[in-house]
């Protein structure tokens, strides 16, 4: 059975603009998500999917709301704590890849696990960038590397940490057709081992292939749709 | 984590060369002193009353404690200057723990050069410094001798630098990220109260301080037990001195803005056009404006501290040789000065591209390198403006309490009002073209011969 490895409850976030106005990003928003699911935030831009995902994943404290990853609050954790709860338990996958300029691929790729001192294998590293089609040097500086690379080296910065939620935001939109296919074939694979995915998306016809939809429109979480497919889900995106 | 600092000092190591100026600086203080000693040492002269040990020393004890202090100020900078990169090892996993070792590696390195450079640097001016002190009456007792340089003191001027600068940074860097993290709500809560407390009991004690001058001769000396009444205004004109350093250090972030503002309606903006634009820049920058003007401020205080104590209230000039006043003055406010006008320059020289960062907006907006120029005229302008005022004012309430112990003691003043105004523009006008200079040669360097502008 599938454990609930995240449980959103009734979050709200708000910016303010001055001392008596606030805008309103989101709006009481619920939802749980478990291991071996994958799940698409989709919604027209401004609609709040990034926020949302910030807000999840413990990076962007919600103005309302609680937010539980496997049982616990991570805004109510010591510093340290979510440091260490960032090496092991979750994995970001961003669009602009946020590879650390001054590491070779290597080092990037290994990074998480030297911050915890865990025992490092070259051979291992070598066999996942082999499996994902990986060409470049290990010695190779990341801002060398093309849009598809550099994203496939913080896939890869993610795997070996074994993390079992992963938060991927427009994780396929800065690189070409083939590395999208292969990202996007990545996480599918990871989802189906037991891994929670949770991503961000513009792109209908790969939230189509997630296991469920949750569609934002205006900050509210309007519809949450199961084996979504793309008709429904544009109907359901222009419906709003 | 070594591993991973030496990867990110090899990223960044450009960056560094700002820092390596106030480490150069240090190091060059720490190898006087420890050539002279070594050399004394060596020579088997380090006994009897004219020791020179000591005379070498207290370069090195003011000028590390300035550095110590200063410290801080450069690695918030440097953190700022990389705060994405920070950010990212922090959302990789690094704690503030990781964080720190890594600055504090970074800046152990970049202190180990400074040492070694300053090491060498020191060598030639140590010769000179103590042949010319002997020169003094007074002083010709000292015994003459040859400086060497020798790999012990190297290796011991380095490491005691590195060392230094390495742990200091880690404590500094602990500091900032600690606070880039959110704290937990009782501790910071509890952080909040203490440090009000803290506010309560500087300010407290300065007014308490300050309306000592103004209180009967007697009743103070009862008060701080039996001692001549110069040697009692001297305490607490050093407490006073003390608190004010602290209450300033207090009050910074809240007071800068507010002079900022005030300057506004002072300086005639309608002769300089890009005049709006340089108030903005100095607004925003609030951290670079602090870490400048404090130092400064400590500075211009102590040293007209040291000023009315030497000519005014000591009578020091009228028993010894202006030379000797010199000499006196050197040893123990040199390394400190030298110190202080170094970490301007290494502020001014880490933040620039940071402060400069808008330019290339600037440009596609029409500004041309004269007004970019003029910009950041006007930005020089308002920082040494700042260091003037916020000297000045911290001179006028020493001054007045210098005023009483005179009267008290019976001694004649002989600076008047205007001398409040000496140190502070000096600081004021060697900030103004530091700043000027090095952010006149990044924009010069980047804008005047590019055709098309990087975004």
């Amino acid at each position: 059975m599938n454990e609930q490895v995240i449980k959103i409850n009734g979050i709200s976030k708000s910016f303010a603009l001055d001392k008596s106005k606030s805008v309103n990003i989101l709006k009481n928003i619920s939802f749980s998500a478990y291991s071996n699911e994958f799940i698409s935030i989709v919604g027209p831009s401004g609609s709040g999917k990034s926020t949302l995902l910030k807000c999840i994943s413990g990076l962007l404290k919600p103005t309302k709301g609680t937010i539980n990853i496997n049982s616990v609050d991570p805004y109510l954790l010591s510093p340290s704590k979510v440091a260490k709860m960032r090496r092991t338990e979750i994995g970001f996958i961003f669009q602009s890849y946020n590879l650390v300029p001054a590491l070779p691929v290597f080092e990037n790729i290994v990074l998480p696990l030297r911050l915890s001192g865990k025992k490092i294998s070259k051979t291992n590293i070598e066999k996942l960038l082999n499996s994902m089609n990986f060409s470049a040097d290990l010695e190779n500086f990341v801002n060398t590397l093309s849009g598809g690379e550099r994203q496939k080296v913080a896939i890869a910065r993610v795997l070996v940490t074994n993390a079992k939620i992963i938060f991927a935001d427009e994780p396929t939109g800065a690189v070409d057709e083939s590395s999208k296919r292969l990202i996007f074939k990545i996480l599918r694979k990871l989802a189906g081992s037991g891994v929670c995915v949770i991503m961000v998306t513009h792109d209908i016809d790969l939230a189509s292939k997630t296991d469920r939809s949750l569609i934002l429109k205006d900050g509210k979480l309007i519809k949450i749709l199961n084996r979504p497919n793309s008709a429904e889900l544009l109907e359901e995106m222009e419906k709003g | 984590m070594v591993r991973l600092a030496m990867w990110q000092f090899r990223y960044t190591w450009m960056s560094w060369i700002g820092a390596l100026i106030i480490f150069l600086a240090s190091g060059f203080v720490i190898g006087f002193t420890i050539i002279g000693v070594d050399s004394t040492i060596k020579a088997k002269l380090n006994y009897g009353n004219f020791n020179p040990v000591g005379l070498f020393l207290t370069p090195a004890i003011f000028g590390l404690i300035t550095l110590t202090l200063l410290i801080n100020g450069i690695t918030r900078l440097v953190i700022n200057k990389f705060k994405n990169d920070y950010d990212l090892w922090s959302l990789l996993g690094a704690n503030s723990i990781q964080l720190s070792v890594m600055i504090s590696i970074q800046m152990g390195l970049t202190g180990m050069i400074g040492g070694l450079l300053g090491y060498f640097m020191a060598y030639p001016i140590v010769n000179i410094f103590y042949n010319w002190i002997r020169t003094n009456p007074g002083m010709t007792e000292f015994p003459e001798f040859n400086m060497r340089l020798h790999y012990e003191s190297l290796i011991l001027s380095v490491m005691i630098l590195s060392i230094l600068i390495g742990i200091t940074g880690f404590i500094s860097g602990e500091k900032v990220f600690l606070n880039m993290n959110k704290r937990h709500k009782i501790i910071n809560e509890l952080y909040l109260f203490s440090h009000f407390i803290w506010t309560i009991v500087i300010y407290g004690g300065l007014i308490y301080v300050y309306s000592l001058f103004f209180k009967s001769p007697r009743k103070i000396i009862k008060l701080l037990g039996d001692q001549t009444i110069e040697n009692t205004y001297l305490q607490i004109l050093l407490i006073l001195a003390i608190l004010m350093i602290i209450a300033m250090n207090e009050i910074e972030r809240v007071i800068l803005p507010m002079f900022v503002k005030v300057l506004q309606y002072w300086i005639p903006t309608k002769l300089m056009k890009t005049f709006q634009t340089a108030y903005w820049n100095v607004l925003e920058k609030k951290e670079f404006l602090r870490t400048l003007t404090l130092p400064s401020f400590i500075f211009s205080l102590v040293s007209s501290f040291f000023m009315y104590l030497a000519f005014d209230l000591a009578n020091i000039s009228n028993k010894r040789s202006l030379s000797e006043i010199f000499g006196t003055l050197l040893l123990f406010l040199g390394a400190p000065f030298l110190i202080i006008l170094a970490n301007t320059i290494s502020l001014t020289i880490i933040s620039s591209s940071e402060r400069s960062s808008n330019i290339s907006q600037l440009s596609i907006i029409g500004f041309s390198v004269k007004d970019l120029l003029f910009e950041k005229i006007g930005e020089a302008s308002i920082y040494g403006s700042i260091i003037f005022i916020q000297g000045t004012i911290g001179n006028a309430l020493l001054y007045v309490p210098i005023m009483q112990a005179s009267y008290y003691t019976h001694t004649q003043m002989k600076d008047g009002w205007l001398s409040i105004t000496w140190i502070p523009a000096t600081v004021g006008i060697l900030a103004f073209l530091f700043i000027f200079l090095v952010d006149g040669i990044y924009v010069y360097k980047n804008y005047a011969f590019k055709q098309t502008i990087d975004i």
